[in-house]
This record gives structure tokens, sequence and C-alpha cells, in this order.
């Protein structure tokens, strides 16, 4: 269990998750291949942007984008533990396409930066402003952090 | 970044048609929960297996989605919150960045994960969503 960071100004950091996580198979965002080339660029470098500055101003802890979940299966534990694939489920309503995890001040902070993140320009640059879930990370009763690790 | 993962027994055969061999093999293992949360003996077991076998990227536990809010950007750019979605059925508990050399080797890890006893010590059976990470991820 780690301590809870703290900012220049003592203040404690909050850890939050933003999601891209209700993403469609007739959304825009899945449908990037669809767009013309220069849209794509656009669309790639303003999402660079965002990392980019989070990394300056020290609050990105990590990020990743996923594949459409072409190939995506569910697994559970047979009876002797063994992996049980379910899926491909080409026809998932809503899917995760990628995250950021941040460490800021206060939920405001994270709701600013998710709203940032949802103007993303898609066709023609206009802002999709898609939805950005916003979770805080998982932290014990007795402060600091659940780790899975 | 960890280098592929080597330390996990690869005791699964490889087929020539594992069209996910390739050396820089990141998945998400996507702990989606329903029920009641999992024991933590187990779950911690897990985490420091993966982190023994240098396979592990991260791991992240996620708060209860009962203070969750979906974001979009309003007109000006402004964040307009909506939520709390205190009916929503399934969600994200956590998620565990695996890099390794075989999609096989995810779903084991994924079974080990899944297995966490639930009430009563009962052996567990969560569903793990497996999702390969992009390479070269736009995001970064």
């Amino acid at each position: 269990m780690k301590m809870a960071a703290r900012s220049a100004k003592g203040a404690t950091l909050m850890k939050y998750m933003l999601l891209m996580n209700n993403m469609t198979r007739s959304d825009v965002y899945a449908g990037v291949s669809g767009w013309q080339q220069q849209d794509i660029d656009v669309h790639i470098e303003f999402m660079k942007s965002v990392t980019s500055s989070l990394r300056q101003s020290g609050e990105l802890l990590s990020t990743e984008g996923l594949e459409v979940p072409d190939h995506a299966v569910v697994v559970r534990a047979g009876k002797n533990g063994e992996p049980v694939t379910d899926g491909v489920f080409p026809e998932a309503k809503e899917f995760l396409a990628g995250y950021w995890i941040v460490e800021v001040a206060d939920a405001e902070r994270a709701y600013q930066i998710a709203a940032h993140a949802s103007s993303a320009p898609g066709p023609g640059g206009a802002p999709l402003n898609m939805p950005i879930e916003v979770r805080r990370i998982a932290r014990p009763a007795t402060g600091g952090e659940v780790n899975l690790t | 970044m960890t280098k592929p993962g080597r330390g996990v027994s690869q005791n699964h055969e490889i087929r020539s048609d594992d069209v996910r061999n390739e050396s820089d093999f990141r998945l998400v293992l996507q702990l989606v929960e329903g029920g009641p949360a999992g024991e933590h003996g187990h779950m911690r077991a897990f985490g420091k297996e993966l982190k023994d076998s240098s396979v592990l990227v991260s791991a992240q536990g996620l708060g209860f989605p009962g203070a969750a809010k979906i974001v979009r950007a309003g007109p000006n750019g402004e964040p307009i919150t909506d939520g709390v979605f205190p009916e929503s059925k399934e969600f994200l508990a956590g998620c565990w960045i695996i890099e390794v050399e075989t999609v096989e080797q995810a779903y084991k890890l994924a079974a080990r994960a899944s297995a966490t006893p639930g009430a009563g010590g009962e052996r567990g059976s969560i569903p793990i969503g497996v999702r390969r990470v992009l390479p070269g991820a736009p995001l970064a």
C-alpha cells in the first residue's frame, strides 16, 4: 500500500480512470477507418496533444488504446481452473476503446480533462463530443490505495 | 516497458494459426464485476505472480461505479456530466495490462483471475474480458 500522492501545495491527489467506454460500431469514432485521411490525422494529432499536455502537467499516469473488439473474448475459469473462452462478440453494442489514468487535485479537474478528450475532432474537424466515463481508482477505508499487485 | 513475458509456463500447444503470436503483445484483462467483491488474498497472489513472471505492465482496481459520471464536451468545451448510474448491471471493476507472447497465455492468466474465490471460499468464475492493446497506440 502506498500513501496518497500530494500536489505541490500539499493537497491530496486523487486518481481517476477516464474511459472511452461507450463506443459503438456505428459510432463515428469506431469508424475511423472510414474517415478521410486528413480527418484521421487531425484526430490522432489531437489525441497525442491530450497525452502530451497531461504528461507535461504531471497528471498522466498511463494511457492505452485498444483494438476494436473483433478478437475480444470473455474468459472464465473452468472446473479445474482451465480457461473457458466465450466470444467473439461481433455484435457487442458498446465497448472500451481506450483510457487515460490521471492523478489530479479533484473530480472537477478529471471532468475537465474528460471534456477536453471528448471534444476530439471528427470528420471535417467538428468535435465528436464523445462520452467519456470517469471512475475513481479504488482505495481502502484506511487510506492509500487498493493495489491489485 | 517490460519485456514480453518469459516467466509464464508455456505447456499449451502453439498452433500455426496463432496469428496473435507477436513479440510486443499487450493485452488488457478486464475484470467485469456484477456480484460481490472477490477475495483479496487471491487477487494479491495473482498480482504477485504476474509481477514475478515479468508479464505485468500495470494493474488497477476501480472504485464502485456509484460515483461514476459520463462526461462530454459542451458547446464551449466545458464538461457536461451525466450520471450517476446506480442501476448499471455490469461495470469495470479493474484491469491488468500484461505483455505476453501468445493469446493462450493471456487466457490462462485470465482464468487464474477468474477463479478468485467468492462467498464461502468457493472457486469463483468471474468473467474476464481479454482485449488486445493497439500496437503503437495513437493515444500516446
